[in-house]
Order: structure tokens, then C-alpha cells, then sequence
């Protein structure tokens, strides 16, 4: 069984994406009038990817904290633990970027992206995926499209989305693999 | 009336964001207002909370402790 984490991000998270998606294709017409929603709308559907990734990566970092903390005798000092490890947690207010994600689960005591990356090949260009996805979440949260940031774009296609989104799929997967992988053989109990 | 009231005994009180608790933290015990509500995250399920407590003057902590490891503070 999946992470809670992951199992929201399969379900709750996967609804809330499909409803801006909906948004687009029901945006009708095809002059220019139509492009321009539908821009308006691709925009916000990068901001929703990228906010809904990083509540599943901090709700995945909780889980894996509760399972490390739980494991630790004496119990009288899990609670100071549990803040040692939360402590300035960069996805508490950061974005989901690489350095963040790896930053705030190394903590934990795994080489995080080393472990995703030998998980599979491709987790080398999803990672370049993500990086790229914070660049426009960036972009568009601040409504500077400086070229020079964005391979000489300024605007963002459903189709770019889409691949996003399978990224931030095929990365969740790879996130709850390797933190069950470290917690077991950590702990010896089965973390979820 | 005691100072604190535990939810074992007062099967009524549920956690809400701004409520005042008391939980062990090493030998010490704090007290924190909890701040979100993060959900049934906890081993097997528990319901986590995040609560931000005083640790000394201008020395804030924050952690995510599950139901079962503070107690609600009477107003």
C-alpha cells in the first residue's frame, strides 16, 4: 500500500488537476479571444501542479518523520526530534524544487536524489522536468516571462502541462519507493 | 476544573487550528497553539497537527505531533 501521501496525490490531488484541465477544453471558440482564456488557464494549471506537488511532498516528508520519530527510544525524546527535523523544513514555504526536496528528505539521514536517480533511468530528465516546472511556476507567480529563463518563451501550451503533470506522476512514485526503501531498512517496520 | 483536558476522557473535544494544547517535549512540557490541521498522516492513520510553541522568549518551534501525544488546553 501506498504512502497516505501518495494515495491523496492519486485521488484528492489527481480531482483538483482534472478540474482545470476540464476548464480548458470547455473554454470554446477559436479566435483569439479563445487563446487567450485558454493561456490564463494553462497558467493556473501550472500554479495548481506545482502547489499540489509540494503538499504531497511535505505531506510524504510528515509521514516519513512520524515513522523515523516513532522508532526512537527513549520515547520521552521523540517530540524534540520531531522538531529537530521539521526544523526550517524548506517545503513549508519553498517551492518543490529539486534542491528543496532533496535538502528537506536528506536531512533524514538518505541520499535522497542519488536514490531516486538509480531508481530508474528517465528520474534524470524528470528531475530536469521539475526544475523547469518551478521556473515557470516562478514565472507566472510573478508575471515576468523573461525570455532568457524560459528557452525564449512566453507563454505556456496544455500539451507542456500534461507532460508536467506526468512527471510530477512518475516522481511521486519514485519519492514514496525510496523513502519506503530507506524507512524499512532503517527501522525494520513496514512504514505504510 | 483541571488546567488541561484529555480527550480520552472527553470524547467531545476535537482538535481545531488556534486551539491551545500542552504536550511533552524531552523533560519538559510546552505549551503551543496548533496552527493546521495536516491530516491522517500519523502511523496507522492518526490525525497530525502542527502546533507552534514558545520554546524560550523569541525562540519559536514548530512540530507535528498526532492526537494522541498532547492535550487540549481549557480555555
Amino acid at each position: 500500500m501506498p504512502s497516505v501521501a501518495l494515495q491523496q496525490w492519486t485521488s484528492v490531488r489527481a480531482v483538483s488537476l482534472d478540474q482545470i484541465e476540464q476548464a480548458h477544453l470547455s473554454v470554446g471558440g477559436a479566435g483569439r479571444g479563445r487563446r487567450y482564456a485558454t493561456q490564463q488557464i494553462n497558467q493556473a494549471y501550472v500554479m495548481l501542479l506545482c502547489s499540489q506537488f509540494q503538499a504531497f511532498c511535505r505531506d510524504l516528508h510528515t509521514e516519513c518523520v512520524e515513522s523515523l520519530v516513532t522508532a526512537v527510544t527513549p520515547v520521552i525524546m521523540q517530540s524534540a526530534l520531531r522538531t529537530e527535523f521539521l526544523l526550517d523544513r524548506k517545503l513549508d514555504r519553498g517551492n518543490p524544487n529539486p534542491g528543496n526536496i532533496g535538502a528537506d528528505f536528506s536531512r533524514l539521514g538518505v541520499r535522497f536524489w542519488p536514490r531516486v536517480l538509480s531508481l530508474e533511468s528517465r528520474n534524470a530528465a524528470r528531475r530536469t522536468q521539475l526544475d523547469i516546472l518551478n521556473t515557470w511556476r516562478n514565472a507566472i507567480a510573478h508575471q515576468d516571462f523573461a525570455p532568457v529563463r524560459l528557452s525564449g518563451q512566453t507563454t505556456v501550451q496544455l500539451r507542456e502541462v500534461r507532460v508536467w503533470r506526468r512527471m510530477c506522476n512518475n516522481l511521486s512514485d519514485a519519492f514514496d519507493q525510496v523513502m519506503y526503501d530507506f524507512l524499512h531498512s532503517v527501522t525494520g517496520i513496514i512504514p505504510w | 476544573m483541571p488546567a488541561t483536558k484529555n480527550r480520552s476522557d472527553d470524547q467531545t473535544a476535537f482538535p481545531h487550528v488556534g486551539d491551545r494544547v500542552a504536550f511533552q517535549w524531552g523533560l519538559e512540557t510546552l505549551e503551543g497553539i496548533i496552527v493546521e490541521d495536516r491530516g491522517n498522516l500519523g502511523i496507522g492513520g492518526a490525525r497530525m497537527f502542527r502546533i507552534e510553541a514558545e520554546l524560550e522568549p523569541e525562540h519559536k518551534i514548530a512540530l507535528e505531533l498526532p492526537t494522541y501525544e498532547f492535550k487540549l488546553k481549557a480555555a
